[in-house]
């Protein structure tokens, strides 16, 4: 297991008067693979998901508890360095554009290789590779990244964190802000991610849509604590622990769900894409055999 | 809840202070530090000192607050009081010192400040003090110890006018810090800036804009937090990618400034523009007269304040022209 | 009456790039209309257009038969309110109560008839017990709320919301989508934006392309036209992603009462 949770909790406030604090994340226990997994973090906003990720990757450690991160173990008096860390582990933040700064938009995804101590030739191939990678042809990359478009400085920021080889992806909320085609572009590009080089990855989104569509497991935080951690069918297959949780189903189960009462008939709904759908309303509906 | 970082140093709690206008307070403040200034006798000078300690009494905020504000000059007001201390050689003399360099003694002293500089790791709180302690230390053994070969000997004269100057200066910037901090800790960053358009609004008669300059101040204060919190955000986004503000040379030191900056400045452009965007599209006509949300009105403590604060300015000119205090 | 009316509109940013494309519109009064676009059609120029931020290379646009123009824009802007995308950078005042007073003092309101109006129009958008509130402390939604109470303070025929729930959580969409709803039919309203799912409760929809209109119809109509929709960049709505796909096979049994349904579905939220 790379990364694992033991009995972790964190406060933004210190822990050193005895005071009631408030938890930001409390008591998880945690095991993430470094391959092949795809996790979807969800939860209300203040539930701990950011939170969450930031100890993941060390830029805070925990209050109490421990977390083994690829072999180093963190713990709240930690003096291991962390900075090798956040290779292993790549955060992506929200608005990752924010955080270009760069003459050109290859200087800027050469910066984190180079920070972590690749050489020049090295990191320039790293970076090159990341920036095919996401669909960055060779004329963008010699641009300003403030003179290109909105969805081309997140991929540059995105190359940025690819770049340095991370064993985990961890993006937060990487779809907001971009219409329909970007969606779907970046999307595509994190399941080719997952599928080919079968590196972890780790979306906090609240779009179920993403969940259902990329998901394999889904991390349900509630007020600071882990409430489902398990398949991604199995939990669109809870209706009372969805609804519990003010959690919605995407918009095709929805469909189908709807159908299924207009129609009265036993539709399966947990179909989880248009084609699936339509297999199942041919199973019940089909008309093949007259 | 940041409020901390709102108010800057507003101490939220019920005063008479805290509910008088901040028009009151900044005039207040004014007269007082224009009346120590005034004042040439030093037992005058501690009376204001001693009601100024006596006005923070009533404030119902905490005297560590005030004495926090010293901190920060603590080292200036060691170096003043030593330096007038010394220089005055007029009057009584007071005290003589010999104090005696020697081999011995000068290692002894390199070897103390050795450690305070090494110590600065491991004892983080109370560095002052711990100056003090080895300045103390390395002149009382130059004081004592004459044991080694003998480099050289000097004298320190203290005479009572150069005690009496480094009082003088020393109550005078206490005072000052004190009536500085009673503003601040009681009033709204806002407020002030309201109760400073106030009071300057007279000024745009002779062309300068008051109305848009507490605007520009208006928009900083509200943006500070924000602003604040977007480093935050910044600064964890490229530690992600690997800065390490505790490591790296000068070069890459720079790198790692101009990663913050740099982002920073792009956001607040933006940020700019759409805000001008935003106040434009909403009626805001630059130099436009506007009316005012705010109402600063004047209470029978306000009045008393002000009136107060006069009369103790007129006295003290009084008494400086006619007796010389 | 159209309370908007824009003739042959023309605008660029630069020599190069043509963002608004000889664009013409009618817009009547109390009608909600939605404009949909990809990142880039010109939407957003639209907006900024309407309300004079930015001035059109040619062509014209009146509001409530006012033509804009630099002379008139003042008396124009009293008329229009607009709610920008980011919840931060439109929020001037350092408390809500505060930012809602703003656009009143800048039209010399005064101070009782003020307070008057920020009770009311705090009391709508539900921010009555957060007007002493920093921005900081609030979320994106009641940031957005409190730009919209701001905005009817000044008491406008037209809003318009600029994408103004892209930036926020599902709880904050919510609760800008609900108050877009409840003004529907007391304020002319544009609601510019790329998602699909507002633009099923307009009583028209515009799709814009590469700066030109490429659809002006209700918003069944609009949903029907797929292939104008993909090229448009936008992407069509899971309900007629499955009638396409089950007209394509043609083999379900009262297939004409299932598509009929899916319709109906789509628009019932």
């Amino acid at each position: 297991m790379a990364i694992n949770f033991r009995k972790v909790s964190y406060s933004y406030s210190s822990l050193k008067k005895n005071k009631q604090v408030k938890f930001a994340i409390s008591d998880v226990n945690l095991e993430i693979s470094e391959k092949d997994e795809f996790i979807a973090i969800v939860g209300h906003t203040g539930s701990g998901k950011s939170t969450l990720v930031q100890l993941m990757n060390a830029l805070l450690i925990p209050s109490l508890g421990e977390i083994d991160i690829l072999g180093t173990m963190i713990h709240p008096r930690v003096k291991a360095k962390l900075k090798p860390i956040r290779k292993k582990v790549g955060l992506v933040f929200q608005f990752p554009e924010y955080q270009l700064f760069e003459e050109t938009s290859l200087k800027d995804i050469v910066f984190g290789p180079k920070n972590f101590g690749m050489s020049a030739e090295e990191a320039m191939q790293k970076a090159t590779e990341a920036a095919h990678l996401v669909g960055l042809s060779d004329d963008i990359l010699e641009k300003s990244p403030f003179a290109i478009s909105g969805g081309q400085m997140r991929k540059v920021a995105i190359a940025g964190i690819l770049a340095s080889n991370p064993d985990v992806l961890i993006l937060d909320e990487p779809t907001v802000g971009l219409d329909p085609f970007g969606k779907g572009e970046l999307l595509k590009l994190l399941k080719k991610i997952n599928e080919q080089e079968h590196k972890s990855i780790i979306i906090i989104t609240h779009d179920m849509e993403v969940v259902s569509e990329v998901a394999k497991r889904v991390i349900v935080l509630d007020s600071a604590t882990i409430v489902y951690d398990g398949d991604t069918k199995a939990l669109f297959k809870n209706e009372e622990f969805l609804m519990k949780h003010n959690l919605d189903y995407p918009e095709l189960m929805k469909l189908m769900h709807s159908l299924r009462e207009k129609l009265g008939l036993d539709i399966d709904i947990h179909q989880y894409s248009v084609e699936e759908a339509y297999q199942e309303l041919y199973r019940v509906l089909g008309d093949t055999h007259e | 809840m940041n409020e901390k970082i709102v108010f800057g140093q507003y101490y939220n709690v019920d005063s008479w202070l805290h509910r008088l206008d901040p028009r009151t307070k900044l005039i207040a403040v004014f007269l007082y530090m224009v009346a120590l200034f005034v004042i040439k006798d030093i037992y005058l000078l501690g009376a204001f000192l001693g009601l100024a300690i006596i006005v923070i009494a009533t404030s119902k905020i905490p005297l560590v607050k005030f004495l926090n504000s010293l901190k920060m000059v603590s080292f200036i007001l060691l170096f003043t009081f030593f330096f007038q201390l010394l220089l005055r050689k007029d009057g009584e003399l007071l005290a003589t010192f010999s104090f005696h360099m020697t081999i011995a003694n000068a290692l002894i002293i390199i070897t103390l400040f050795t450690l305070f500089f090494l110590s600065k790791k491991i004892i983080k709180n109370f560095r002052v003090v711990l100056l003090c302690v080895v300045l103390i230390t390395g002149f009382y053994v130059q004081y004592k110890f004459q044991f080694s070969y003998l480099l050289f000997t000097y004298q320190v004269r203290i005479f009572d006018s150069g005690l009496m100057m480094s009082l003088y200066i020393l109550l005078r910037i206490i005072t000052l810090l004190f009536i500085s901090s009673l503003l601040t800790l009681t009033t709204k960053p806002t407020d002030l800036n309201n109760g400073l358009e106030a009071i300057l609004k007279p000024l745009k008669y002779i062309g300068i804009k008051v109305a848009t300059l507490t605007m520009m101040i208006s928009i900083a204060l509200r943006f500070i937090p924000t602003l604040i919190n977007e480093a935050e955000k910044i600064l964890k986004a490229q530690a992600s990618r690997g800065v390490d503000f505790k490591e790296g040379k000068i070069g890459a030191k720079v790198m790692q400034i101009i990663s913050l900056l740099v982002p920073m400045f792009v956001i607040a452009y933006k940020r700019a523009y759409d805000l001008a965007d935003a106040m434009e599209a909403r009626g805001f006509i630059p130099d436009a007269p506007r009316t005012s949300i705010n109402l600063l009105k004047y209470r029978l403590s306000d009045y008393f304040t002000l009136g107060f604060c006069l009369v103790l300015l007129v006295i003290t000119i009084y008494l400086r022209i006619f007796y010389a205090l | 009456m159209n309370i908007i009316e824009i003739k042959n509109l023309n605008f660029q940013y630069t020599k190069k790039d043509v963002a608004i494309k000889n664009i013409s519109l009618s817009i009547e009064k109390g009608e909600f209309v939605c404009i949909l676009g990809h990142n880039g059609s010109g939407k957003s120029t639209l907006a900024k257009l309407i309300v004079g931020l930015l001035a059109a290379k040619s062509g014209e646009i009146s509001i409530n038969g006012v033509l804009i123009n630099e002379k008139t824009i003042d008396e124009v802007r009293h008329n229009v309110g607009i709610v920008f995308q980011n919840p931060d950078n439109q929020f001037v005042g350092v408390t809500v109560k505060d930012d809602i007073a703003f656009g009143l003092e800048n039209r010399q309101i005064e101070r009782e008839e003020m307070l008057d109006r920020i009770e009311k129009y705090a009391q709508l958008t539900n921010m009555s017990s957060f007007l002493e509130y920093n921005p900081e402390n609030l979320s994106g939604g009641e940031k957005q709320r409190v730009a919209i109470a701001g905005v009817l303070a000044c008491h406008p025929e037209v809003i318009i919301f600029d994408e103004a729930t892209s930036m926020l959580d599902p709880k904050g969409v919510r609760e800008v989508t609900a108050m877009m709803n409840q003004l529907k039919g007391y304020k002319t309203i544009i609601s510019i934006t790329h998602n699909l799912q507002e633009a099923l409760f307009a009583d028209r929809v515009i799709v814009m392309n590469d700066g030109e209109i490429v659809l002006n119809d209700t918003p069944i109509n609009v949903f029907k036209q797929r292939d104008i929709l993909i090229d448009s960049n936008l992407d069509i709505l899971t309900s007629m992603k499955l009638i396409k796909r089950i007209k394509e096979e043609a083999r379900l049994k009262n297939q004409a009462e299932i598509e009929d349904m899916l319709w109906q579905l789509t628009f019932e939220k």
